[in-house]
């Protein structure tokens, strides 16, 4: 499986936020998009899901370009987790994750027994069983963004887009939720992301793209492109980045440098 | 079994529908004996066997008379116009993500209030009065859609769509006073403010198609891709990446939720607050799935309306508009609604 975006120029109307960005990544691999506020990171993505029409370029799975392909043949492929809103009705947790079975088989479709145990097994997956007949509506951050993992999972992709996964989760739900990418991804997943923390990048020992103001774009491995030069330059403050070892991994942190008052 | 807990869940939505169908017939042969004429139980249940199954006749004439003169069109108006706005009002909450709208306040009702009074003023037939209202109800359903998505490109729709709705309403509402001015006031004017009001009284056996008709046509494909309405519920953006064929579903439930609309206004005129607060209370009782909240909805609009227009006919000797009395009942129930509500459900 490869997933990838070929010249991609994208924006909304004729004034394009991004020009010509390409990338290719595999079964198994983590790509985190990282960048400034209003670089156009949000843009890239609806673009590479097809939600918002690429000004330029193709978007492509194994080779076939998907622009033409219905929402149920992408939605086959690719899992969409947004961040975390909530809906207008309190469905409960359960009615939530079997949604994203149903969906791609077609408009006269409703809910039947194997999907109730499709959905079953993806909260079983991602250990949140116990949610499943709380309301959706009422659960806490990081619980919804589980349930939204758990519904994308039920719709069985190959390929995972998160939008900023981590955003409005405490400190232990960051991490939990970065441990499940690295599972899924671990299982053959492609996992694509949006964050806005560095160090994230450097846990799930991703492909980075590092999108700076002005078009300026660097893709490469985690520790070739999260730089303290780098970081300096996109987010204009000083970054220190730290390194130590444990269990004889190489772990690394970025740590901003902040000015003496 | 495995999903030994989710089975029961979906059967209790099957069980509240059946219960609120078999409420909705009691009610419906129930409300043959109520009115002026006193038509009794025996005597309906006398006519119904004549009719469906050949019986002898057992009953006076007159009875007949009033049964198929001005009860059954008349119990069969309340039963389609309030499916009618019930489901339309749960759809459009589904489509627009937006616990608060209703073809109240879409303006799809004020829309097709101006079409039909259009429709009156140049004294057009009575089925292309009926064109005409769903042609201007559709107008400005699609004025209030375009205009709310074009003000807020972003995600922040509820309050947009709610503002819209209400400008929309008062363009279409100020459209119906100008015809008022413009009519007749002996002749049409009295036609246009009558029937504005909202009335169960004007279908007969024979013209009874014009509504039931397009209330069918509309309300079928609601009934067919009822479950899409849980995914769009959640957006647009969201509902198209699990698959769902958004465009094509938004089309098909504003066009039929619009259709059947516009029929019930053109035949009945503004019966308000029912696709509001119907679907309210029923997803407070069976829950937000649109698999059982859809029929719960019908159903319970068409019992809601039936008991209703039964204590026009009780306890007002003069005949009352059945859309003072939603409003007067709908009103205050939503309050209630509103102020019981737990978190989640408005």
């Amino acid at each position: 499986m490869n997933f990838s975006l070929e010249h991609i120029t994208c924006g909304y109307g004729k004034e394009p936020v991004l020009r010509d960005i390409s990338f290719s990544i595999k079964s198994g691999e983590i790509l985190c998009i990282l960048g400034p506020n209003g670089v156009g990171k949000t843009t890239l993505f609806k673009s590479a899901l097809g939600l918002i029409p690429s000004v330029k370029g193709n978007v492509k799975i194994n080779g076939d370009d998907i622009g033409t392909w219905s929402n149920r043949h992408k939605a086959e492929y690719i899992g969409y987790i947004p961040q975390t809103h909530i809906p207008p009705f309190p469905y409960t947790v359960f009615q939530v994750v079997v949604m994203g079975c149903v969906a791609q088989r077609g408009m006269l479709a409703s809910p039947d027994e194997h999907d109730y145990e499709t959905a079953e097994n993806a909260l079983e997956e991602l250990e949140i069983g116990a949610l499943k007949d709380r309301i959706y509506t009422e659960l806490s951050g990081g619980e919804r963004q589980m349930v939204l993992i758990a519904r994308a999972l039920a719709q069985n992709p190959k390929i995972l887009l998160m939008d900023e996964p981590t955003a409005n989760l405490d400190y232990g739900n960051q991490a939990r939720v970065l441990e499940q990418i690295k599972r899924l991804a671990g299982k053959g997943m492609i996992v694509v992301m949006t964050t806005h923390a560095p160090d994230h990048v450097f846990l799930c020992s991703s492909k980075v793209i590092l999108v700076e103001r002005e078009n300026r774009i660097s893709i490469g491995r985690a520790e070739d492109i999260v730089t303290e030069e780098n970081l300096e330059r996109a987010y204009g403050i000083k970054v220190s980045i730290l390194k130590d070892e444990r269990n004889g991994e190489l772990i690394r942190a970025c740590v901003p440098v902040l000015n003496k008052s | 079994m495995k999903n030994g807990k989710t089975v029961p869940d979906r059967y209790r939505g099957d069980i509240f529908v059946l219960i609120l169908l078999m409420l909705l017939i009691a009610a419906f042969l129930f409300s043959f004996t109520v009115g002026k004429y006193a038509l009794t139980l025996h005597d309906t249940q006398g006519i119904l066997s004549h009719y469906l199954f050949g019986a002898a006749v057992n009953y006076p004439q007159a009875s007949e008379t009033v049964f198929f003169q001005t009860r059954l069109p008349r119990l069969l108006s309340c039963v389609f116009v309030g499916a009618a706005l019930s489901a339309a009002g749960a759809a459009y909450q589904g489509i627009f993500k937006n616990p608060m709208v209703s073809p109240d306040l879409l303006g799809a009702s004020s829309g097709a209030a101006f079409g039909a009074c259009l429709g009156i003023l140049l004294g057009m037939t009575y089925l292309q009065m009926h064109i005409a209202a769903f042609a201007v109800g559709m107008i400005a359903v699609g004025l209030t859609y375009a205009v709310s998505s074009a003000v807020s490109r972003n995600e922040n729709t509820t309050m947009t769509l709610i503002l819209t709705g209400m400008v929309v309403t008062a363009l279409f509402n100020a459209g119906v006073s100008i015809t008022k001015t413009l009519a007749n006031p002996d002749r049409e004017l009295g036609e246009i403010t009558f029937w504005l009001l909202g009335s169960m009284t004007h279908l007969t056996f024979r013209t009874l198609p014009v509504l039931i008709i397009p209330v069918i046509i509309g309300l079928v494909p609601m009934m067919l891709f009822k479950y899409q309405l849980n995914m769009l519920s959640f957006g647009q953006e969201e509902a198209r990446t699990m698959g769902v064929n958004v465009k094509a579903l938004n089309v098909i439930f504003i066009v039929c939720a619009t259709l059947v609309t516009s029929a019930s206004v053109a035949t009945c005129g503004m019966v308000g607050w029912i696709g509001l607060v119907i679907p309210h209370l029923m997803r407070m009782l069976v829950g937000p799935d649109y698999r059982t909240l859809i029929p719960a909805s019908m159903l319970g609009g068409a019992l809601f309306l039936l008991m209703v227009d039964n204590i026009t006919r009780v306890f007002f000797q003069i005949e009352v508009s059945i859309g003072i009395l939603t409003a007067l009942v709908g009103a205050p129930f939503f309050l209630i609604l509103l102020a019981r509500g737990r978190k989640g459900w408005v």
